[in-house]
């Protein structure tokens, strides 16, 4: 489980989150959702350890990380595994050699089983015969399933996804986004999706966080999330009701 | 009025100040992340290749023509005093106490320091660094350390290389064309050259090969904005490079002097 405590940020002046307190439950699938720039990606930032907070803390299955070494941090952000919204596979490697690189990094297993377990991870995201291109020969939607390959190398027990629907088209946003659910609920993982995406967050989430300028405005399932209250919940999900009848 | 003034001036400072502070933790960060495992060997003899192996030819056609060229516009005035027989050890020591590690040095900067700060500022904007981070894999240890070693020890091999090369650039010049006879050039260079000479400027190149690799990486690893702010870094980290060579090349001399 993931608890957030009061967490605030500042990056100069600006101060990105204000206050977040959020509770990420295990085996489920959590959509923080809000416009672009309310502070979605640094929150999943501080989350991995790729930033830290000025003020605030992070328990991740009861570990306070703020304040840990990196050597002790290495081995919580191991439980982790995270697609970027451009994929951000190394581009000098080929398919395979980017799904091996977390296990070749951690694990001393021989290379034939490490070409197994690439082939696994490959198929379980619906991919087959690409182990030799190199990234800049795959398609949008292709990147992003190698990029979920990779992040499930070392079988991790919590996945973040950064916008995983932006940028493809239609067609391929839903497959992702039933890949993603199918996956979770396969292999019980722990999803945290970062998206403004409101109809991928209606088809995956298992519970939702509203986020608008740096606060979690509301936190719930979907159906509270869409019989909330909230004027600034309400205004979100009225602009997306308008953006598909127009 | 005051703060249009002093404004720009104030946050230049700022921002400098800050540079040179990141730029010396990450210079600190690596020596200490140098002697924790796993230790990519593999990475390193890739860097050495590039940065080293890479640049010999270039560093051969500089080596060379630097000496000849040093030893013809020096015949002109040793000729006046009828003491050509001094061009050979004027030349090689300028050689290997500064000429060789600096241009040396100025070489790798622009062929391997730039292309450096270009991959590293594109690994960077396109989010590569951070995944790096996210697979538990500490970038500093896995990008930079390999780097920085790679070019602390490659600059004084290529500095080495450069002197000798140039020695024999010298050689030519002063033997075939000014036409001092070999076993003068030869007495005359073991005479007044001796290995601490050489020491000088391997020291420096040592330097200056730390500082070209910390420099690169550091620029590399703060680009933001894309393809534009990938070619800022790379410029800035050459400017910089060339820039604190030749300052550090002073201080350093005033130093072992």
């Amino acid at each position: 489980m993931i608890v957030i405590e009061d967490l605030h940020k500042w990056f100069g002046d600006h101060h990105v989150l204000k206050g977040i307190n959020l509770k990420i439950e295990k085996g489920k699938i959590t959509v923080i959702l809000g416009r672009s720039g309310c502070g979605k990606t640094v929150l999943v930032k501080h989350i991995i350890g790729l930033l830290k907070p000025d003020r605030g803390k992070i328990y991740i299955d009861g570990v306070e990380i703020t304040s840990l070494s990196w050597r002790k941090m290495k081995e919580v952000v191991k439980k982790f595994g995270m697609l970027f919204q451009n994929s951000a596979l190394f581009d000098s490697m080929t398919v395979e050699e980017n799904v091996a690189f977390p296990l070749r990094e951690h694990t001393r297993l021989p290379e034939s089983e490490i070409k197994k377990r690439v082939r696994e991870k490959l198929e379980v995201v619906g991919l087959k015969d690409v182990e030799n291109y190199y990234p800049s020969e795959l398609s949008g939607g292709m990147k992003k399933r190698v990029g979920l390959a990779r992040a499930m190398a070392l079988d991790p027990e919590y996945i973040i996804f950064d916008e995983p629907t932006t940028g493809v088209d239609p067609p391929t946003a839903y497959s992702i986004d039933m890949l993603m659910k199918e996956t979770q609920r396969r292999f019980n993982l722990t999803f945290i999706v970062i998206t403004h995406d409101i109809s991928s967050t209606f088809r995956i989430a298992d519970k939702i966080a509203m986020m608008e300028d740096g606060k979690i405005i509301e936190a719930g399932t979907p159906e509270e999330i869409m019989n909330s209250k909230n004027e600034d919940v309400k205004r979100f999900l009225e602009a997306h009701r308008l953006e598909v009848i127009r | 009025m005051f703060e249009k003034i002093f404004g720009p001036v104030g946050r230049f400072i700022i921002k400098s100040l800050e540079e040179a502070g990141g730029m010396l933790i990450l210079g600190m960060r690596c020596i200490y992340l140098l002697f924790f495992p796993p230790f990519r060997i593999s990475l390193f003899i890739k860097q050495m290749e590039f940065i080293g192996a890479q640049s010999i030819f270039i560093i051969t056609l500089t080596g060379l023509f630097t000496g000849m060229v040093f030893a013809l516009q020096s015949s002109h005035a040793f000729k006046l005093f009828r003491a050509e027989y001094l061009i050979g050890p004027t030349v090689v020591l300028a050689l290997t106490r500064e000429l060789s590690p600096v241009l040396s040095a100025l070489m790798v900067t622009g062929r391997a320091g730039s292309a450096m700060a270009a991959e590293l500022g594109t690994m960077k904007v396109t989010e590569q660094i951070d995944a790096l981070w996210t697979m538990a894999v500490e970038p500093v240890h896995y990008l930079v350390v390999p780097r920085v070693l790679a070019s602390t020890i490659a600059v004084p091999m290529l500095s080495i290389v450069f002197s000798f090369i140039g020695t024999i650039g010298c050689y030519i010049v002063t033997v075939y064309i000014v036409e001092v006879t070999p076993q003068v050039f030869i007495d005359q260079v073991k005479y007044y050259v001796d290995t601490s000479d050489m020491w000088m400027g391997i020291k420096k190149a040592f330097f200056f090969g730390y500082l070209i690799g910390v420099i690169s990486c550091y620029n590399g690893m703060k680009a933001e904005g894309g393809a534009r702010g990938v070619g800022t870094s790379a410029t800035h980290s050459v400017v910089l490079s060339s820039v604190l060579i030749f300052l550090s090349d002073y201080i350093l001399t005033a130093f072992m002097t």
